[in-house]
């Protein structure tokens, strides 16, 4: 005799972590990893349940998920229950807030600004899962490298530092200058009566590195903050992200991840991402219900006079350049 | 600058972090304020010598490009 046919609303199911594979009857379920990092010890327990319940291996997501693929429809509620029993949450698909993503940030890259993996982790608990009209991905880089991507995700962050010089500290050996025009956004001059650096404001990327180098301390930072890009995504119809404000405080990038989704929910139509809304309906508008008065990037806070020159973000490495490739 | 009667080590194509180790084994050899002049490719050895320098006390006097690599001036620490 068969089983009774258990029905499956597999809707809902993604929405709680479990997404059915290519074999129906077969399920992966996706666990939440905020920010990209996981005690060993919660690893160790997600590696044992994949030995359990799937065929004992776990898949690392491109979005840092741990998966567990092929868990039976019939074992689902029995590894939920070990999963709630253990802390172990899952993470979710579907149109909602995924979980937040994030490179290892300044605590152990030595380019890293900001504590990305923390500021991520914080924003995943307030944020994860809000309901939205397409999937809404957010990523947190440590610096304008961008390892994470910030630029191909609805919300995508990266640290920024403004650097200052204290001239009576730096002796003129000029190593910020030589990195900085190798390396980073070629804005800085030696100036020859004075043996300082000079910084061109047009030209910085506020990546730090001068700050980072320098042996005798001689830059400090002025400002940290995170530049903030929204609408971007990979995909079939990839669409780069606009760079929309500049030297964003932590706290700041909640409040504009909150707007974001309140404005996205409101105008988005269902299944139409983020960036797909802001051209439908223009970046004029986005920027006026979202952004203004208090977020700018660094090139419109000049037009109002109150910032020194803005950035040139078309070249944030030398290594992005046409001369270097 | 006037390096003489004191050392000079080209680390042309000697990656990190070797580069670092033969540049400390000679400043350990050295006076305190000798100098010794580096010679360090572009990419990470300028990144990281410098660096270390840094953290073991030492000065850096000078820095020159030299076509795809630097002079660097250290001053012992
Ligand atoms: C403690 C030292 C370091 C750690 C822990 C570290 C860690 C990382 C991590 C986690 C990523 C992201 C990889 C990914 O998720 O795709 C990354 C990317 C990267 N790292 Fe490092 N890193 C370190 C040192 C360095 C150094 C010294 C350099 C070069 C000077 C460097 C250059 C890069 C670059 C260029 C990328 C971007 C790669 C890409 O675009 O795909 N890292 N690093
Ligand atoms: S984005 Fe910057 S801080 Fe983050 S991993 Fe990449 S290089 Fe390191
Ligand atoms: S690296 Fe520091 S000491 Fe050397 S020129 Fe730059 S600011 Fe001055
Ligand atoms: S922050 Fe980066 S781009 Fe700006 S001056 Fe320093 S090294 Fe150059």
């Amino acid at each position: 005799m068969a089983e009774p046919k258990k029905t499956v609303d597999v809707r809902a199911l993604k929405s709680s972590g479990f997404i059915r594979q290519t074999e129906s009857e077969y399920f992966v379920c996706r666990l939440r990893i905020p920010g990209g990092n996981a005690s060993s010890e919660k690893l160790i327990q997600a590696a044992e349940l994949a030995k359990k319940y799937g065929r004992g291996y776990c898949h690392l997501t491109f979005q840092q998920s741990v998966e567990i693929p092929y868990v039976k429809l019939s074992e689902m509620d029995a590894l939920k229950a070990e999963l709630d029993k253990l802390g172990l949450r899952m993470a979710n698909c579907g149109p909602r807030v995924r979980a937040i993503s994030a490179c290892q940030g300044c605590k152990v890259n030595p380019y890293g600004r900001v504590d990305a993996p923390g500021i991520a982790a914080k924003a995943d608990e307030k944020y994860f899962g809000m309901d939205t009209p397409a999937k809404f991905k957010i990523a947190y880089s440590g610096c304008n490298i961008g390892c994470p991507n910030p630029q191909e995700n609805d919300l995508g962050f990266h640290g920024m530092v403004e650097p200052d010089l204290v001239p009576d500290l730096c002796n003129g050996c000029t190593l910020c200058v030589q990195l900085c025009k190798s390396r980073a956004g070629e804005s800085l001059v030696m100036n020859t009566k004075t043996n300082l650096p000079e910084r061109d404001d047009n030209r910085c990327t506020y990546c730090g590195e001068c700050l980072f180098c320098c042996p005798t301390n001689a830059w400090v930072s002025k400002r940290i903050g995170h530049a903030v890009y929204v609408g971007g995504k990979h995909g079939r119809f990839p669409r780069w992200a606009d760079r929309v404000a500049d030297f964003v405080s932590d706290e700041d990038t909640y409040e504009l991840i909150e707007k974001c989704v309140a404005w996205y929910n409101l105008n988005g139509k269902r299944g139409e991402r983020f960036g797909t809304a802001i051209d439908r309906l223009g970046m004029d508008k986005f920027k006026k219900d979202v952004l203004v008065p208090k977020f700018k990037t660094a090139k419109e806070w000049d037009h109002h006079g109150d910032r020194p020159k803005g950035i040139n973000y078309h070249v944030l490495h030398s290594w992005d350049t046409e001369e270097s490739r | 600058m006037d390096t003489k009667g004191n050392g000079f080590l080209d680390l042309r194509g000697v990656a990190c972090p070797m580069n670092w180790v033969r540049t400390k084994m000679v400043l350990e050899e050295m006076e305190i304020g000798q100098k010794l002049e580096v010679v360090l490719d572009d990419g990470e050895p300028i990144r990281n010598v410098p660096r270390s320098l840094k953290d073991e006390g030492h000065k850096l006097l000078k820095v020159t490009p030299d076509g795809s690599c630097f002079r660097i001036v250290i001053e012992r620490g």
